[in-house]
């Protein structure tokens, strides 16, 4: 579903180049959860932000859906729009809105009707466990409850993939552990990819596959 | 009624209230300008409207002539006067639009007390005239000039209306006789003794000084010609002016007497000079105020895009379009606007009601001896006209502020601190 290939990155400090990814190649696998881990600096955010069509500005090739990977603002937004999903570390809510509203939000870009939209926000809110916090706003909720909304949001329009930074990273344990299973269950049954930077062990048990990267490179791949 | 409001704008009502104070503030710099636009104009309007029932009350909406008379000198007398006024008359009436047709004889010459003599600037009319005048001639001493019809009307005792100056440069009461002297239409001198009967003050200086009034036939006998100097046209709405011109022109200007119709606001020359001056300085005010509300609403918008630079990364990430996202700030501003523009409405509003009730009086403007009421006139039209020039102002900062934030790489906004 998705494959990248010989991916670099170079960022400038001063005058000099400094490398951030080499080489990086890799694919992933409808319905797969994959972990990408790593030390800080080692290139995880980066990777992130190139394979969810945020940095347009690399080298190597990625294909999408057997298709090549936007090069242009406007194909990237297209295909965010379409087929990629998000979860942040910070949970990034929009703090006005509920959390039906919130989760209605990437229906509302695709252009779903309201009907529908409010149909597939409140059953998607039921299936992480906040029925009965529909009508909250972000300020109202635990940090775990807050992360569940930021994963019904994401998988609601049922992405092909669902880029995934740091998602337990801002939780306690037992939040952690739930939010771990939750995107692991919601992964496998919706047939997204999911990718997953993260530094937290569990989490990376818990994936279909782990790669880890170190200064900008994979040093190894594996299977859980 | 939650589904009547589209989500765009209840969401643009629920950012606008993120940070209270600062949205409050911005509702008071918007309403203040929109008060300061509608209240500023208001008392233009009401200043030209006052300026213009004074022309129209002084020479009616339409006044005829003589081509040229109005600009250049006679020769004699009513040498350059209208010959068949009456018949002139008769076919203004004939028109529905026309309420009344006045004719005016202007003269000058001497008046003397037998003692003492002045010069003065004579008016021939009829007495009908002063019931049009209104505030604009303040009878201070005795009455207007009595119609033939009047019970009290004498032939043999002509009677005269003195400014107020006049009368007391030459030390004259209701009762005295004045003598009259002039030239006449042929060129020769003449005199009438007239009765003084009324006293009265127009509220400017230089015509206090030198004005007076006679019954049309006796300026006509004084200067011994059946001619009269204008018709004053006093139509039934002023709005009739430009058609019935027309009408004059087209139906009753002959060659054998050729007709000049002039519009009271070509000769209303005091209001032409306030209009342009008011015009211009509310025209600066209001770019001023334009600025300062571009500059205060920028300023919040800016501080309101940093604020939630986070927001518009995310947003931008889940495949949101710049047009989108900045149409959201866009939103925010222009409601913003139609809340401060209400506000701001409804205060001036509140204003121009106290000033009817309190009876605020101004002092004398230049040139004048009388002060006036203080009004402002609330035109729902500058309303607006102001509010959607302050809905521009504000979604064109609301514009420049958000391309700042959805310009920033969306990988950097996500970041934002």
């Amino acid at each position: 579903m998705l494959r990248f290939n010989n991916i670099g990155k170079n960022y400038a400090v001063g005058k000099q180049q400094v490398a951030v990814l080499q080489g990086v190649s890799g694919e992933l696998a409808a319905g797969e959860m994959v972990a990408l881990c790593g030390p800080s600096g080692s290139g995880k955010s980066t990777l992130l932000q190139i394979l969810g069509a945020l940095d347009l500005r690399y080298q190597g090739e990625i294909e999408f859906a057997a298709k090549p990977f936007p090069r242009t603002a406007p194909a990237a937004t297209l295909l965010r729009r379409q087929q990629l999903g998000f979860i942040f570390q910070r949970f990034n809510l929009v703090p006005v809105l509920t959390a039906e509203e919130n989760v209605m939000l990437p229906l509302q870009l695709r252009g779903w009707s309201t009907e529908q939209q409010l149909q597939a926000a409140r059953a998607m809110l039921t299936q992480v466990g906040l029925a009965a916090q529909l009508q909250q706003k972000p300020a109202a909720l635990s940090g775990g409850q807050q992360q569940r909304v930021a994963i019904a949001r994401a998988m609601v329009s049922r992405p092909a993939l669902v880029i995934a930074d740091e998602p337990t990273a801002s939780l306690d344990s037992v939040s952690a552990q739930q939010v771990i299973n939750l995107l692991r269950e919601l992964c496998h049954q919706s047939g997204s990819a999911v990718l997953v930077a993260t530094h937290d062990p569990r989490m990376a048990a818990s994936c279909d596959r782990t790669i880890r990267l170190h200064d900008g490179r994979i040093l190894m791949e594996a299977a859980a | 009624m939650k589904r009547l409001i589209p989500h765009s704008l209840r969401l643009a009502w629920r950012n606008i209230w993120r940070n209270q104070r600062r949205s409050l503030l911005s509702l008071l710099v918007i309403a203040i300008a929109i008060f300061a636009i509608t209240a500023i104009a208001g008392f233009g309007l009401s200043t030209y409207e006052s300026l213009e029932q004074a022309a129209i009350r002084t020479n009616g909406e339409l006044l005829l002539s003589r081509p040229g008379y109005l600009k250049e000198q006679e020769e004699t007398p009513l040498a350059d006067g209208l010959t068949d006024s009456q018949q002139l008359t008769a076919q203004l009436l004939s028109r529905d639009e026309v309420k009344q047709v006045e004719p005016k004889v202007l003269f000058s010459g001497l008046i003397s007390n037998g003692q003492k003599s002045a010069i003065y600037l004579g008016q021939g009319v009829t007495p009908s005239l002063f019931d049009l005048q209104g505030p604009m001639l303040t009878v201070s001493q005795g009455h207007a000039l009595l119609p033939s019809s009047s019970p009290r009307f004498k032939t043999d005792e002509p009677e005269i209306m003195l400014a107020t100056d006049l009368a007391q440069s030459l030390k004259l009461t209701i009762g005295d006789w004045v003598t009259l002297m002039s030239t006449t239409s042929s060129g020769a001198l003449n005199a009438l003794d007239v009765k003084v009967c009324g006293i009265f003050s127009t509220g400017v200086p230089e015509l206090d000084k030198r004005q007076l009034f006679v019954a049309l036939d006796t300026a006509q006998s004084l200067l011994q010609s059946q001619r009269v100097s204008t018709l004053s046209v006093y139509l039934q709405r002023s709005q009739y002016t430009g058609g019935m011109s027309q009408w004059v022109h087209q139906q009753l200007s002959t060659a054998q007497q050729p007709l000049e119709v002039t519009p009271w606001y070509e000769s209303a020359f005091f209001y032409q000079k306030v209009r342009s001056l008011y015009d211009r300085i509310f025209g600066v005010i209001g770019v001023i105020l334009a600025l300062v509300v571009f500059a205060a609403l920028f300023n919040t918008l800016t501080m309101s895009v940093t604020e939630r630079t986070t927001e518009i990364g995310t947003l931008a990430a889940m495949g949101a379009w710049p047009r989108e996202i900045i149409g959201g700030f866009m939103r925010e501003a222009g409601l913003l606007s139609l809340l401060g523009a209400l506000v701001g409405g409804v205060a001036t509003a509140l204003l121009c009601l106290s000033l009817l009730q309190l009876n605020i009086q101004m002092p004398p403007p230049p040139g004048r001896t009388q002060g006036y009421p203080l009004t402002i006139l609330f035109s729902i039209d500058v309303w607006l006209a102001s509010s959607l020039l302050v809905l521009l102002v504000c979604v064109l900062a609301a514009w420049l502020a958000a391309r700042n934030g959805v310009n920033k790489p969306i990988t950097e906004a996500l970041t934002y601190v």
